[in-house]
């Protein structure tokens, strides 16, 4: 059998694993080694594992993980969410829709320090659904703009998201962070409009707020200013060159836990258990990263990425048509699976078709990410759909039936990203190195 | 007085390596923003503290595997197995836990290997010059704690359901 065909299998017996619910990582492993050992020999594939496994750890890069990971996880367990909730909601909340429009940049607010996307929606669903039904908001609305919100967390730095696909592609993650910023901030506005809309031709989706005073505005920033400077901070120093991704994870980390500290947040079991969440987290990224960089071997091996490259690009159809497919592609995946899984399996036979199609690969970075985002709260399977209920006990069917105008208006924002790249490369391009 | 078992005298083996990847972790965290404060306010950057950061990313990996796997933090696709009958399930979590430990089984080996090698040629980081051999053994020791949690997993599975 040719090493081509040889990888075709060996893809069709890790997604036939995966599905049959084996740890994504191990079904990786196990398929990239037998691979292996049909095309190159046992002896080969046995020294990969090792060489492989250990490589892929002593890594400066990859040092960011654990890292980010502590950093959002400090945060989320200090009620952040509910002190950005009460920020914005204090600022625009008396508008029509004001409380969904401030859930939503509450989102933004917290994803930027947080970094994923259920935990967003599962914080900002114990905090802002309770206190849109007591204005009598729409339970569709304020439910579905949660779900979307909280998908922002993977979208705007630092995300685990860019994370990942810079490590399996070799992108810079600092670009990766800047790419993502404007687009995030994006989003939150085109919610913000979305909402505005929805409510400004139907008012009893959400009457407006009591107003407040400008000295309740102003005293509202207590509990936030220092959690979003850090945030500053953070994503200035990486664009400035201050300091490296990694060290702005550790820098993150280590001022999440001291701010913590000083505001009387932490408690010892909070940051017991933070430290434990990040360390599983890490953990599990382990093995998924490990598995990756194997099989990545395998296929490079068996030359499969380069065939399904030709074969693509042998078509003869714009590379546009291509793009499109690939985002249809994504936002399937999305809906299905879990980001890590999603790029980690899809990556190492899509990039190098982006790679020689002549594409920015960091602008479809974001592309691929913003896809992903879409399908967390797309039915039938909406990973964000699934936490938020979960969180807060609203009904899958109330949050899926909301969904579908925050659809519409990532698909909107979609359409900018991809038409316009400068939006997403405007920030690499001018940063220092 | 408490009865100590194998199996509670493992778990309390994990949960101590556990605590040292979680004290790994910390390290690195500090070591990184000392780094950074050091060389932007002293201009006297850690001298090998990049390396450390490496050294210590292997520690926690390593240190952190099997705990992960004791904690079922491994990430999977559920939507398919959902659909399923709970003995189906189980029978395809021990076919999961099978894989796995036997990846691991080979895992194991293929690391000793490349200790053996690293030692034969006196791998060394370069600033710092500490040799790599026993960071490779470290994180074997995590693939081979990460196969007794699985076997363990295994037996209990089989036995959970045999009753």
């Amino acid at each position: 059998m040719s090493p081509d065909i040889i990888g075709v299998i060996c893809v069709v017996v890790m997604l036939a694993m995966i599905f049959m619910g084996m740890w994504v990582g191990t079904a990786m492993l196990v398929t990239g080694f037998l691979g292996f050992v049909y095309l190159e020999g046992f002896f080969r594939a046995f020294t990969i594992l090792g060489t492989e496994a250990y490589s892929q750890m002593a890594s400066y890069v990859f040092a960011c993980v654990p890292l980010y990971i502590l950093m959002g996880i400090v945060v989320s367990k200090t009620g952040i969410a509910g002190d950005l909730y009460d920020t914005a909601n204090k600022w625009i909340g008396s508008i029509r829709g004001g409380l969904a429009i401030a859930t939503t940049i509450a989102c933004g607010g917290f994803a930027a320090i947080c970094g994923s996307s259920d935990a967003s929606a599962a914080a900002m669903g114990r905090v802002a659904y309770p206190e849109m039904v007591k204005f009598r908001y729409d339970k569709r609305l304020a439910s579905a703009c949660i779900a979307a919100g909280g998908s922002i967390g993977i979208l705007i730095p630092p995300s685990l998201g860019f994370i990942l696909y810079g490590l399996l592609t070799e992108q810079s993650i600092g670009k990766l962070y800047m790419a993502g910023f404007i687009p995030g901030i994006l989003q939150v506005i085109l919610y913000g409009i979305t909402i505005y809309i929805m409510c400004f031709f139907k008012p009893s989706l959400g009457p407006a707020a009591p107003r407040t005073s400008f000295r309740e505005k102003v005293f509202s920033l207590k509990g936030t200013w220092s959690m979003l400077l850090l945030f500053m901070f953070v994503i200035g120093g990486i664009y400035a060159g201050i300091f490296t991704p990694t060290e702005a994870g550790a820098l993150g980390a280590f001022g999440a836990i001291v701010i913590s500290i000083v505001s009387k947040r932490l408690t010892r079991s909070n940051f017991s258990q933070s430290v434990r969440d990040a360390l599983q987290i890490t953990a599990m990224i382990v093995l998924l990263v490990t598995g990756a960089f194997v099989f990545m071997r395998l296929l490079a091996v068996s030359r499969l990425p380069a065939m399904l490259s030709d074969l693509i690009l042998g078509l003869d159809v714009s590379k546009w048509v291509i793009v499109l497919c690939i985002i249809f592609f994504y936002i399937i995946i999305g809906t299905f699976w879990d980001i890590f899984a999603g790029m980690i399996l899809t990556l190492p036979l899509i990039f190098p078709v982006i790679q020689i199609a002549g594409l920015d690969p960091i602008w479809f970075g974001v592309i691929i990410v913003k896809c992903m985002e879409i399908g967390l709260i797309t039915p039938p399977f909406g990973l964000n759909v699934f936490v938020l209920s979960s969180s807060s006990n609203v009904p899958v069917k109330i949050i899926f039936a909301g969904v579908w105008p925050f659809i519409l208006s990532d698909i909107v924002h979609l359409i900018i990203l991809v038409t316009i790249p400068q939006v997403t490369l405007f920030l690499p391009s001018i940063m220092r190195h | 007085m408490k009865k100590f078992t194998a199996s509670g005298l493992f778990n309390l083996l994990i949960e101590v390596v556990g605590f040292l990847a979680l004290i790994a972790l910390l390290a690195m965290m500090l070591l990184t923003t000392a780094d950074v404060f050091f060389r932007y306010f002293f201009d006297k950057p850690i001298l090998g503290s990049i390396e450390i950061v490496e050294l210590l990313m292997v520690s926690v990996a390593g240190l952190g595997l099997a705990w992960c796997t004791l904690k079922s933090g491994h990430i999977r696709v559920d939507i398919l197995i959902s659909m399923f009958s709970k003995k189906t399930n189980r029978i395809l979590d021990i076919i999961n836990f099978v894989f796995t430990a036997a990846i691991c089984g080979f895992m194991v080996p293929s690391l000793v290997w490349r200790y053996i090698e690293d030692t034969k040629m006196d791998i060394r980081t370069y600033v710092l010059n500490i040799p790599e051999g026993p960071f490779v053994l470290l994180l074997c020791f995590g693939y081979l704690l990460m196969f007794i949690v699985l076997i363990i997993k295994i037996v209990k599975s089989v036995s959970g359901g045999s009753k």
